[in-house]
């Protein structure tokens, strides 16, 4: 358990807290003050300052712990307990970065940061994931596993972006105003900010999917064809056409939203056989 | 001139907007509409508020009747000639009139200045318009000295309500929140493009809130060019205004991210298949129709387009809707300060009015009559004290006989005010008199106490 866990999990806590705080409030009290207010307020509001200051904390701390578990020897990659932390650190660190960069974005953040903190949980308080793979750790496996948790804290921010993409998009179609309109993005903000996170997660994801099959490959007795490779494989291929009829066919709103969520289901699928086999002792 | 305050009219409340954009006074209209109106008998002052939302004459009246006579003067005015479409007897129109005389028309006009009768609660347009209003009013020659106290009252309130209370935090109208559902699709409106269909005044001033919200291009397109051209014109000033032919809808379509409509067509301008074409050659980019025109320029089909977003005026009035409720407590302690305002106000007015006159009156009568008792007294040394009261009550006798015939008529008088002026003139009359002379009195004259209380 690294040191500064405790802090770190609480920290956690307090900003997803906030978090959702601010979009209960959004939804009564404070929407008492305006019609709709506009989208992106000038100047954050004090909860939504509070939330993102206690996140940032809690980033450091977590990377406190990550930077103390590497010089034990338990770097990120080492098992899937190691990789699950490392994956829910990069995209509180992304969420951080587009929401500084972006205003408007809580209502984002209400969905990244609870995630985050899920999979912190379980990465940390499930028992057996830190087992060491069973087979041999190359650098190419390190690099896989660095490559494929960045790429899916990247389509994890993008999901999260399509969320409230449909749900605002939702609202403003059906002439009502929710909560999520309250102080929430602008709906070309969120599908930007699902792009982005797809057109960098892309290539990442690739070279993860090219370097795993390559790794597992070298390792003696294990078929690259399991069920993880499978639906990795389908994930990467509705992300490829989503891309493609981004660029060629100017898809956007809606539709790239649900395929993009669909995309997303694939990478939590291959996820969450990873983190079945890891916590049973193979990867 | 004087009277009460009387409010004849339609609003949002009372009447579809049908029958609101029927009975509005073109701008022409006004002054005719203005100076008519105080020809009408037991009227003196006038003013018109006629807005998208409203369509009101205020009016200082003394005839008791002068609700009814301006009732029928508002159906029936058709000063400029520019009003009134439905040229009928207006029969359609009289039931939805609502009519407030005295305080009721007060407090109406103080809530409808402050933004609390309005469609959206809060809204400031509303100020600017009633202002505008008097403006013209005044330049018509038909403000008098109710309305022009009265006015300035409903402004100075208005501002009140704005600075202490919430109530105004909010989207300022309709036209606003479409500004604002524009940003939730769109985020920063400074890249964005907008098209204009129609050059009606409701489109101008929807267009009007889209560059304050940060528009700086718009295209005009109107059936009549010249129109457009002027339009374009009076919005040149703060974003780049530029017109196109009418024909060129369907190219605009593909590049504007806006499209605001408000023609007075009667037939949907835009309908499901035009859009479907303009958004295959868009891309798929969000499209967001504002269709404020009534009877709807947007086919409602075109709203489940995908990317493309609706809203006609019943939707932005339902979004409006949803949000009011929020804002009830806030309205309430808006509501306070017009009660406040409107006590004050009544205070004052009865300041000037015909009760403190009748009290000056007497008390500078009282007040000679006392002094000559006095002289009187100081010569009849060996009278007792009985006698000495006895000349006291007669004094006051006097006054109270010769006061008589004057006060009657200045209480039965409907035209008190101007009345208790001419005699506050001719007897030199000041406030503040009242409650020295009540006092000293009280020390000489026997119940000359009741002086005070006249």
């Amino acid at each position: 358990m690294p040191p500064l866990f405790p802090a770190t999990l609480s920290l956690y806590v307090v900003a997803c807290t906030l978090y959702l705080v601010q979009i209960v409030l959004g939804a009564s009290g404070q929407g008492a003050r305006s019609v709709i207010s506009a989208p992106t307020p000038a100047k954050a509001p004090g909860l939504i300052r509070a939330a993102r200051v206690i996140l940032a904390l809690a980033f450091a701390s977590h990377a406190v712990d990550i930077g103390w578990l590497c010089t034990v020897g338990l770097h990120p990659v080492v098992n899937a307990r190691e990789a699950l932390s490392f994956a829910s650190w990069l995209m509180c660190g992304l969420y951080l970065a587009v929401s500084l960069r972006t205003a408007g974005l809580a209502v984002v953040g209400a969905i990244v940061v609870p995630a985050t903190l899920v999979l912190l949980v379980a990465a940390r308080l499930v028992p057996g994931a830190d087992t060491p793979s069973a087979i041999g750790m190359t650098p190419l496996g390190a690099l896989h596993i660095t490559l494929a948790t960045a790429g899916v804290a990247l389509f994890a921010v993008a999901a999260g972006g399509a969320v409230v993409y449909l749900l605002v998009e939702r609202n403003i179609k059906k002439h009502k105003t929710g909560f999520v309109l309250r102080g929430g993005p602008a709906l070309e903000t969120l599908d930007k900010l699902s792009r982005r996170c797809i057109v960098i997660g892309f290539p990442v994801f690739t070279v993860a999917m090219v370097t795993g099959a390559m790794w597992v490959a070298r390792l003696p007795g294990r078929g690259v064809f399991t069920a993880q490779y499978a639906i990795s494989s389908i994930a990467w291929l509705v992300f490829a056409g989503l891309l493609v009829l981004r660029l060629t066919l100017g898809w956007r709103g809606r539709r790239a939203a649900i395929l993009t969520l669909a995309g997303f289901a694939g990478v939590l699928g291959t996820l969450g056989i990873y983190f079945v086999r890891g916590v049973g002792g193979g990867v | 001139m004087a009277g009460r305050l009387v409010v004849v009219g339609l609003s949002h409340k009372t009447a579809p907007v049908e029958v609101r954009e029927r009975c509005a006074f073109p701008e022409e209209a006004l002054k005719p509409a203005l100076v008519e109106a105080v020809n009408v008998p037991g009227v003196g002052e006038a003013m018109i508020v006629s807005t998208c939302n409203r369509v009101e004459l205020y009016a200082a009246a003394d005839a008791k009747d002068a609700p009814e006579a301006l009732r029928r003067f508002f159906v029936q005015c058709d000063a400029g000639g520019a009003r009134r479409a439905h040229a009928g007897d207006g029969r359609d129109v009289a039931p939805l009139l609502y009519a407030h005389d005295g305080p009721d028309a007060l407090r109406h006009l103080f809530r409808v200045a402050s933004s609390l009768d309005s469609m959206v609660v809060g809204e400031s347009q509303i100020l600017g318009q009633v202002k505008e209003a008097y403006q013209t009013a005044q330049e018509a020659g038909t403000i008098g000295p109710l309305l022009g106290r009265t006015l300035p009252r409903a402004f100075s309130l208005a501002k009140r309500v704005r600075t202490e209370t919430e109530v105004a935090r909010a989207s300022s109208s309709v036209a606003s929140v479409a500004v604002d559902l524009a940003r939730h699709i769109f985020g920063d409106l400074r890249d964005r493009q907008v098209l204009v269909v129609g050059a009606g005044k409701m489109g101008e001033l929807a267009a009007r809130h889209l560059v304050a919200g940060g528009v700086k291009r718009l295209t005009i397109i109107n059936r009549t060019p010249s129109r457009a051209l002027a339009m374009a014109e009076r919005l040149g000033g703060s974003a780049v205004a530029a017109t196109a032919p009418w024909e060129e809808m369907d190219g605009l379509l593909q590049k504007v991210d806006i499209v605001l409509c408000s023609t007075g067509a009667t037939e949907p301008v835009i309908r499901r298949e035009r859009a479907q074409k303009a958004m295959k050659a868009r891309r798929g980019r969000w499209l967001f129709f504002i269709d404020i025109a009534v009877p709807r320029d947007v086919e409602p089909e075109v709203g489940s387009v995908e990317n493309v977003y609706l809203y006609d005026v019943d939707a932005l009035e339902q979004v409006v809707q949803q949000n009011l409720r929020g804002r009830e407590s806030e309205a309430m302690q808006a509501e306070r300060l017009v009660e406040e305002e409107l006590k004050r106000f009544s205070e004052a007015e009865q300041a000037l009015g015909v009760v403190p006159t009748i009290k000056l009156l007497r008390a500078r009568f009282l007040e000679l009559a006392k002094s000559e008792a006095e002289k009187t007294l100081g010569k009849l040394q060996n009278l007792s004290e009985k006698e000495r009261q006895v000349v006291g009550h007669m004094a006051e006798a006097i006054v109270n006989k010769l006061l008589h015939a004057p006060l009657t008529a200045l209480k039965k008088d409907a035209n008190g005010d101007e009345l208790a002026a001419t005699v506050r003139a001719l007897f030199d009359l000041h406030t503040g008199h009242t409650e020295e002379i009540s006092l000293e009195l009280g020390d000489a004259g026997g119940d000359g106490k009741r002086a005070g209380n006249a």
